[in-house]
């Protein structure tokens, strides 16, 4: 049985398993969960068996995850498999196998993305997955990781992805604005860092953001961004109060900034912030 | 290593290697509590890796009493399939009696869609391991050991009175500032913990529901109007007013004046204060118990329920029996107030007398909204007649420092302040009571013939 044989076998015993009434397929009941499941777990924990049809088996498996209920019955069984195949060296086996016990916060996958990002071992999946699987469960262990990252990693998608997973992260403020103020930092990291902020420290940022509004000298996408918190998150009554800084918006609008330049995708994004902060605030 | 010496600092594996060279059950049962420092610092999962390896213990060691709740409340509330299995584990080391069913039937319903292998063969395992075991099939064998009469345990409440620091200052769910005094004193008071944060569904959200149906239970009952609800969050840091006002109002919190939901940026002092089971890493909290305490009028703890999920009817039960209580308890504070306010003396001195001597009994008594601005006001009067020509210094000065320390004694609720304060007005009222009699006779003299110059 080739892969696509298999992928479409999987496809029906899924559809049969979960119930759904389609035009030539029979539909089972739901107590077929457990067993379409399990021959599923023995392709997907089979090394002999190519790594597309594994995959396959994976996707089959988290489709029919879904049903909560008749799953449970091979849930253990799923997550030992998984917890198995983290070390497979197929990639995307790998991280489809980690993203899944990211989703379930297991401990065991916890640990081992942990120690590649702190190169105790070598990483399973890239730094910005790794990241992305940790932050899923804020009680991880990982912010000491990521504070770490977001100020050393060198590749700036590593350093946005840690920055993100800091949003969570309240002792994190000062290095959030450290970063939100550090102008020589790569633009989409400061736009993190200002969503980051407005999570972690909402009424202090507020401030900082108006000041980044008005200050024609720093990077439309994070002027942009920081409009765009103000927009959604500041208070109405208070921003409509604070008449220096709404004239100031109004002069960003009109200002022939680097905003107004046709080739400036980062100017498209301010024209954009502008436009939703008039429509919510009416100026 | 000796588990006393555990702290912070202390690595996760010594713990292990202290718990499997056979620690007796005692010296396990001190590594429990969630404030031991060993918890400080500790990211969630690390605590769980040693808690649940603590649990297991039990079922070689033998599982005593004191460690009882720990089991209890894991089955009851635990949704990690580690620690219940763990739990399960622990309760074989005791005879399974068949009280404990309902409770292995609960951590079935709970873990049964969350269960995964687990194994207490190894500490820290690298997966796959040779015999895994689940939550699931620990609970079934501890079930198969059930014996006994059943069914269904009690947990009363912990009833030891105790005083806690109502001088911290707090934000409550709109933004409001305030001290704990001003709320928790003059009624009965239930106050809750919780955080937004919280990812057990059993403990803080469930909490927080929970205390809707008991606002809803008061409201309709005899004790409508006399009580407050506080809920105070862990994680303060994060609990901004509108999160905590959102988890509130989704979960059937009606906000009022005598309902609300506080954090303070003071949380090392409330942890101390009401010797919270709580540990943190950083600001964040990484293990928590279920906690409640009713307070009396007067804002000390009388009841607590900790651990096991607390029942509505049993907290209204518990304020039922404070609210009849403080009418007899009110009687000997009051007695000073009441006997020194039918002193033959300065009548505009009663309110600073009965302030000084009596404004415990008058705050068990009455609502300290009124009685409180009331008595500050009689003080002043006081002040204010003290200080009238002919002044005397030291009856001024004593008056004045009986202020000062009835008002300090208020606030941080120093002892002995309120009698000292009492003596001193006393003394300062005796004193210009003196000295304007003598004054008065020179009055008499002068009116009745010349002064000698």
């Amino acid at each position: 049985m080739n892969s696509n044989e298999y992928r479409e076998q999987i496809r029906r015993e899924i559809e049969g398993a979960l119930g759904r009434s389609r035009p030539g397929l029979a539909g089972a009941p739901a107590a077929s969960v457990p067993e379409s499941a399990r021959q599923s777990l023995a392709v997907l924990g089979d090394p002999a068996q190519s790594a597309e049809t594994r995959r396959a088996a994976l996707q089959a498996l988290q489709q029919l995850s879904f049903n909560v209920k008749a799953f449970a019955a091979v849930r253990a069984e799923y997550i030992a498999v998984l917890r198995r195949i983290v070390d497979d060296p197929d990639a995307g086996l790998r991280e489809g196998a980690l993203e899944t016990l990211a989703q379930e916060k297991d401990e065991f996958a916890q640990r081992r993305l942990l120690a590649g990002l702190n190169r105790e071992e070598p990483p399973l999946v890239d730094d910005g997955k790794a990241i992305q699987f940790l932050a899923y469960d804020i009680h991880a262990d990982h912010f000491p990781a990521m504070r770490r990252l977001a100020q050393d990693a060198p590749d700036p998608d590593t350093r946005r992805e840690a920055v993100k997973a800091l949003s969570a992260d309240t002792d994190a403020a000062d290095l959030l604005y450290r970063i939100f103020d550090d102008t020589r930092e790569d633009e989409g990291v400061r736009q993190a860092s200002a969503s980051a902020l407005l999570s972690v420290d909402p009424a202090r940022f507020e401030q900082r953001a108006k000041q980044a509004v008005l200050d024609a000298g720093d990077a439309d996408s994070v002027r942009a961004a920081a409009l765009t918190a103000l927009t959604y998150f500041a208070n109405p009554a208070a921003l409509a109060g604070d008449n220096q800084f709404m004239d100031g918006v109004s002069n960003v609008e009109s200002a022939p900034t680097p905003a107004a330049i046709p080739n400036a995708e980062s100017g498209g994004d301010l024209a954009k912030a502008l436009r939703l902060f008039r429509e919510k605030h009416g100026r | 290593m000796n588990g006393a010496a555990f702290d912070a600092g202390t690595p996760e594996e010594a713990v292990a290697a202290f718990v499997s060279a056979g620690a007796p059950a005692e010296a396990l049962v001190a590594l429990l509590p969630e404030q031991h420092p060993l918890y400080a610092g500790r990211s969630a999962n690390k605590i769980t890796r040693i808690r649940g390896f603590i649990l297991a213990a039990f079922e070689q060691q033998g599982l005593p009493d004191a460690a009882l709740p720990y089991v209890l409340e894991e089955l009851e509330s635990g949704l990690d399939p580690y620690l219940v299995a763990a739990a399960a584990r622990a309760l074989r080391g005791r005879t399974v009696d068949r009280a404990f069913v309902p409770l292995l039937e609960k951590a079935r319903q709970n873990i049964g869609y969350r269960d995964a292998p687990v194994t207490f063969e190894s500490y820290k395992p690298r997966w796959p391991v040779a015999h895994p075991t689940t939550a699931l099939e620990e609970i079934r064998k501890t079930l198969d050991l059930a014996a006994g009469d059943c069914c269904g345990l009690q947990f009363p409440p912990h009833r030891a009175a105790r005083r806690v620091d109502l001088t911290i200052a707090f934000e409550d769910q709109d933004g409001r500032p305030g001290r704990l005094a001003s709320f928790l004193r003059g009624k009965l008071s239930v106050v809750a913990f919780f955080y937004t944060r919280c990812d057990n569904p059993q403990k803080c959200s469930l909490t927080v529901a929970q205390l809707a149906g008991l606002q809803s239970a008061v409201d309709a009952g005899a004790l409508r109007g006399q009580v407050r609800i506080a809920a105070v969050t862990y994680d303060p840091q994060y609990d901004l007013p509108a999160r905590m006002k959102a988890f509130g109002d989704v979960r059937g919190i009606r906000f009022t004046d005598d309902v609300r939901f506080l954090r303070t940026s003071d949380i090392d002092a409330l942890r101390a204060s009401f010797d919270l089971g709580v540990n943190f890493i950083g600001s964040l909290v990484n293990r928590h118990r279920i906690e409640l305490y009713v307070l009396d009028r007067r804002g000390r703890v009388a009841a607590t329920f900790s651990r096991m999920q607390w029942d509505i009817d049993a907290v209204v039960a518990e304020l039922t029996r404070l609210h009849r209580q403080p009418r007899w308890q009110a009687i000997p504070a009051s007695i000073g107030a009441v006997s020194l306010a039918l002193l033959p003396k300065c009548p505009l001195c009663l309110g600073a007398y009965l302030g000084a001597v009596g404004v415990n009994g008058l705050q068990v008594m009455a609502d300290r909204r009124w009685t409180v601005p009331l008595m500050l006001g009689l003080l002043l009067m006081n002040l204010w007649i003290v200080s009238r020509p002919p002044t005397d210094r030291r009856a001024l000065a004593l008056s004045l420092a009986g202020a000062i320390a009835l008002v300090m004694g208020m606030a941080w609720e120093l002892p002995f302040a309120s009698l000292s304060a009492g003596l001193l007005i006393l003394g300062g009222s005796v004193l210009h009571a003196v000295s304007a009699g003598a004054t008065d006779s020179r009055r008499v003299f002068h009116h009745g013939a010349p002064l000698p110059s």
